[in-house]
C-alpha cells in the first residue's frame, strides 16, 4: 500500500490514540502539555529524589502549569516572576515525588542580609472535597503544604551559612557566654546561656535552626496566616540549579502516620507556588498556580497484571477500530469526484 | 480597610484592623533639650538584649544627630518623600491633618506604604554625629542668639504605636499588641522572616536578625514594666531626659497622670512624625533652639507652642510642670499620679503608694567667691 496522505493521516491518528491510551495507563512517557491533571507514574524501586537529572524522571509525563501573581491577599505580587512550571510525578510502594522545573536567572540561596530572599517552591495537596481555598486553604479544609527552600538546602549541603559567610571581614571579639574563638560558630559556640541571645533558635523556630535535617518544610494551613510547621517532618527533597533553571524534587510518604498529613490519593487536588528571591519574593509575594488534579497511574494501586494487560488490549483494540472507521470514511470521501485530495 | 480614630491627626483614618486600644498604653516622654548623645541608653539596651550574634548592627535604641544623622540611613526623609507635602488645617483646634498617612498612601497590592532599607543603611548607627545644620565659622550667626546654626540629638526606640504599621503589614499575624499595656511584640516562634514589618515600620524599629533569620524589635523591657520598673534605656539615662508612664487618649486624660499632664494638659510633649499616622506613643519635648519649620515637620503643628511652654518653666510660671519633670527623673518606678504639695513634688506608683518626694528647689548654700581669711578664690561656691 502506498503511503498516501490519507494513509499517513490514518496511521498518525491511530498512533496518537494508542499513545494517549498508553500514556493514560502510565505505560508510556508523555510530552509536556497544558492541562489540569498530573499523572504520577508508578515505578518499582527507589525514586531518584536526590537526583533531579536522573533519566527515570523522563519516564513521567510532564505537565506544564501556568503561574500568575498572588492577587488574593496583600501583600500581592502583581506579575508572576515565573511564567510556568513543568511538573512530573513518580511514585513507588512507599513514596510519591514531584519534580518541578522552572526558569530562574539567579540562584538565591542565602537569607543572611536584610535584602536576601530565597528561591523556593511550595506544593500543596488536599482532598478534592470540600475544595479548599487555593490560597492557604480555609477553616475546616486543611491543606498539606511542602515548601522546599534553597537556603535550607545550602545550609545542609554546605554547612550553616553564618554571619562570616556574608561579612567575611567582620570581627566581634566577644558574645555573652559564648565559648570558642572569633568569629564563633553557630550553634557549637553558643550553648547554654549564650543561646539565649539567639532567641528564634532557643524557642525552636524552624527558620532559626542552624542544623537542618531537610530542605523541605512539612506544614499545614487552614487559611491565610495559619501556615504551621508540622511536628513530624516527613518530606524530603533536593534542587539543582543549572543553566538558569531550577529542577527541584519534593517527596513524601504515600502513607503517613502523621495525622497532620493529607493522605495521598487519586483525585487529590494540588497547587504550586514559586518564589524568586532576586525579585524580592517572600511570603505572600509569590507566583501561584490554580488547582490541578493528581492522578495515580497504574501500579501499586492496580496490581492485577492480567487486568492491566486486558485493559491495555481493550483500549488499543478500541483505538484501532476507531482508526479503521475513520480511515474508511476518509477514503470514501476521498473517492468523490472533484473532492480535494482525491486521486 | 476599617476607619480608626487617630487623635494626633484629629481625624479618622484607614487602618488594617478595627480600633482596639489596650487597657492602658505604655508611653514615655523624651526631653530632647537635655540629651547629650552619650549613648548610655544605646549601650544599656545593647548589652541587655542585642549582644547576640546576628545583632551586631541592630540597635533597638539609638541616638542620632539631627538634622543629618539617621539610622538606618535616611529613614525619615525617605518616608517624608513617600508622603509628599503634608497639610495641617489650623482652622480646627487641635489642627487636623489633611494629608495622607502611610496607610492611606498605600500602593495597590500593599498593606502599608514602606520601603526595605539596604544592608548598608544599617552600617553607620551614628552617621552624621555632631554635624550641625551648616558651617558656623563663615556665617554672621557665629556665637549669636538665637541660633541659626543648630543641631540636636534624637533618641529613638520603638514607638509602641496605637496603630503599628509592623503589625498591620505582617501577613503572618506574628506581631501583636498586648492588651494589658500596649507593648508591641514579635512572636519569635511565629515569625517566618518575611521582613514585611521591616519594610512597613516608618521608624524602622523592627530589625532582621542575620543569624536567626527572623525579625526582632524593642520589647519595652516588659519584664521590668510588669514589675512597675522603667525599661533599661530609661533607667540608665545619665541626662535624665526620659520619663516613663502610661498615656490615655485625650478624652480620657487624667490631669494628675504625669504623661497625660505633659502630653494632653500642657501639650509640652509631642509625637514624632504624627503625619505617618501610627499614633506613636513615645513623646518628645521639642528642642527649643531649632528652626521652627524643622520642628513643625518633625513634631507636628503644636511644636512652636511647646517650645513656648518650655520657656515658661524657666520663667517660673509652671510649677506643676516643673514638679512633673523633677519627679519623673528622681525614680525608676512607673508613676501613675503626681501631686504638688507646697514646694515639694510627690509621686505615686500605679497602686497609689508614694514612692518619691522631691523639693522643687534643692536647698543650697552659696558662699562668697573670695575667702578673705585664706586670701584665695573658691572654685566651688555652692
Amino acid at each position: 500500500m502506498d503511503l498516501t496522505r490519507r494513509n499517513l493521516a490514518a496511521v498518525l491518528l491511530f498512533a496518537a490514540i494508542a499513545l494517549t491510551a498508553l500514556q493514560g495507563l502510565g505505560l508510556a512517557p508523555g510530552v509536556a502539555g497544558a492541562g489540569t491533571e498530573i499523572v504520577a507514574k508508578h515505578v518499582v524501586g527507589a525514586i531518584p529524589v536526590a537526583d533531579p537529572s536522573s533519566g527515570m524522571w523522563r519516564e513521567a509525563t510532564p505537565l506544564e502549569v501556568p503561574l500568575s501573581g498572588q492577587m488574593t491577599v496583600e501583600p500581592m505580587k502583581m506579575d508572576p516572576s515565573t511564567p510556568s512550571l513543568e511538573i512530573r510525578a513518580l511514585y513507588n510502594a512507599t513514596h510519591i515525588a514531584f519534580r518541578v522545573d522552572w526558569q530562574d536567572e539567579t540562584k538565591d540561596n542565602r537569607t543572611i542580609n536584610v535584602t536576601d530572599f530565597r528561591d523556593a517552591l511550595a506544593i500543596q495537596m488536599a482532598p478534592p472535597t470540600p475544595l479548599p481555598n487555593v490560597c492557604m486553604g480555609s477553616a475546616g479544609a486543611r491543606l498539606h503544604i511542602m515548601q522546599w527552600k534553597a537556603d535550607w538546602q545550602a545550609d545542609i549541603e554546605e554547612g550553616f551559612k553564618d554571619l562570616q559567610d556574608a561579612f567575611p571581614n567582620f570581627w566581634s571579639d566577644w558574645y555573652p557566654y559564648a565559648m570558642g574563638e572569633p568569629p564563633y560558630t553557630v550553634p557549637d559556640d553558643f550553648a547554654g546561656n549564650a543561646s539565649l541571645y539567639l532567641v528564634g533558635y532557643t524557642v525552636g523556630n524552624p527558620f532559626s535552626q542552624p542544623l537542618k535535617v531537610t530542605s523541605v518544610e512539612d506544614a499545614v494551613a487552614e487559611g491565610f496566616f495559619t501556615i504551621t510547621t508540622q511536628v513530624s517532618q516527613d518530606a524530603i527533597g533536593r534542587g539543582v540549579w543549572a543553566g538558569r533553571n531550577w529542577s527541584v524534587v519534593v517527596a513524601r510518604p504515600l502513607v503517613s502516620s502523621d495525622s497532620a498529613d493529607v493522605r495521598v490519593a487519586h483525585g487529590n487536588v494540588m497547587a504550586f507556588a514559586v518564589w524568586d528571591g532576586a525579585s524580592g519574593d517572600v511570603g505572600a509575594r509569590k507566583s501561584v498556580s490554580t488547582w490541578v488534579t493528581l492522578s495515580l497511574g497504574p501500579g501499586a494501586h492496580s496490581p492485577d497484571v492480567v487486568a492491566l494487560a486486558g485493559g491495555t488490549a481493550a483500549v488499543l483494540a478500541t483505538a484501532g477500530v476507531i482508526a479503521i472507521i475513520v480511515l474508511r470514511r476518509r477514503g470514501k470521501a476521498g473517492r468523490k469526484p472533484g473532492a480535494p485530495g482525491g486521486p | 480597610m476599617p476607619d480608626v480614630y487617630n487623635w494626633q491627626l484629629n481625624r479618622a483614618m484607614a487602618y488594617e484592623y478595627e480600633d482596639s486600644r489596650p487597657t492602658r498604653q505604655v508611653s514615655a516622654v523624651f526631653d530632647i533639650n537635655k540629651c547629650i548623645a552619650c549613648q548610655t541608653c544605646t549601650m544599656a539596651c545593647k548589652t541587655t538584649w542585642t549582644s547576640g550574634k546576628g545583632q551586631e548592627y541592630m540597635f533597638w535604641n539609638s541616638v542620632e544627630t539631627k538634622p543629618w544623622g539617621s539610622y538606618p540611613l535616611g529613614w525619615d526623609v525617605k518616608n517624608l518623600e513617600m508622603l509628599g507635602p503634608a497639610a495641617w488645617d489650623y482652622a480646627t483646634d487641635p489642627p487636623t491633618y489633611r494629608g495622607k498617612t502611610l496607610f492611606e498612601k498605600t500602593p495597590d497590592g500593599e498593606r502599608v506604604a514602606g520601603y526595605l532599607p539596604d544592608e548598608l543603611d544599617y552600617a553607620h548607627p551614628n552617621h552624621g554625629e555632631d554635624e550641625t545644620s551648616g558651617n558656623i565659622e563663615d556665617t554672621p550667626y557665629y556665637l549669636s542668639l538665637p541660633h541659626a546654626i543648630w543641631t540636636f540629638y534624637l533618641a529613638r526606640i520603638c514607638m509602641h504605636c496605637t496603630y503599628p504599621a509592623c503589625l498591620a503589614a505582617c501577613p503572618r499575624k506574628a506581631i501583636y499588641k498586648r492588651k494589658e499595656d500596649g507593648i508591641v511584640l514579635i512572636d519569635q516562634e511565629r515569625c517566618r522572616g518575611y521582613r514585611e514589618c521591616v519594610r512597613a515600620c516608618p521608624y524602622k524599629r523592627t530589625f532582621y536578625n542575620h543569624v536567626t533569620r527572623v525579625s526582632e524589635k524593642c520589647i519595652f523591657c516588659y519584664p521590668a514594666v510588669e514589675q512597675g520598673i522603667w525599661p533599661r534605656c530609661m533607667r540608665n539615662c545619665i541626662g535624665k531626659i526620659r520619663i516613663v508612664g502610661y498615656v490615655h487618649p485625650p478624652a480620657l486624660s487624667d490631669p494628675r497622670n504625669p504623661i497625660d499632664f505633659l502630653v494632653h494638659e500642657k501639650k509640652l510633649a509631642l509625637p514624632l512624625y504624627p503625619q505617618y499616622g501610627l499614633e506613636p506613643n513615645i513623646y518628645y519635648i521639642p528642642p527649643i533652639h531649632v528652626d521652627s519649620t524643622f520642628n513643625r515637620q518633625m513634631f507636628g503643628p503644636k511644636a512652636a507652642q511647646a517650645v513656648q511652654m518650655y520657656g515658661r518653666i524657666r520663667a517660673g510660671l509652671e510649677p506643676e510642670l516643673q514638679a512633673v519633670l523633677l519627679l519623673c527623673v528622681s525614680t525608676d518606678k512607673i508613676l501613675g499620679r503626681f501631686d504638688l504639695q507646697g514646694d515639694e513634688a510627690v509621686g505615686y506608683d500605679m497602686s497609689g503608694v508614694e514612692v518619691v518626694r522631691v523639693p522643687l528647689q534643692e536647698p543650697a548654700v552659696v558662699r562668697e567667691p573670695y575667702d578673705d581669711q585664706l586670701r584665695v578664690y573658691r572654685h566651688n561656691i555652692t
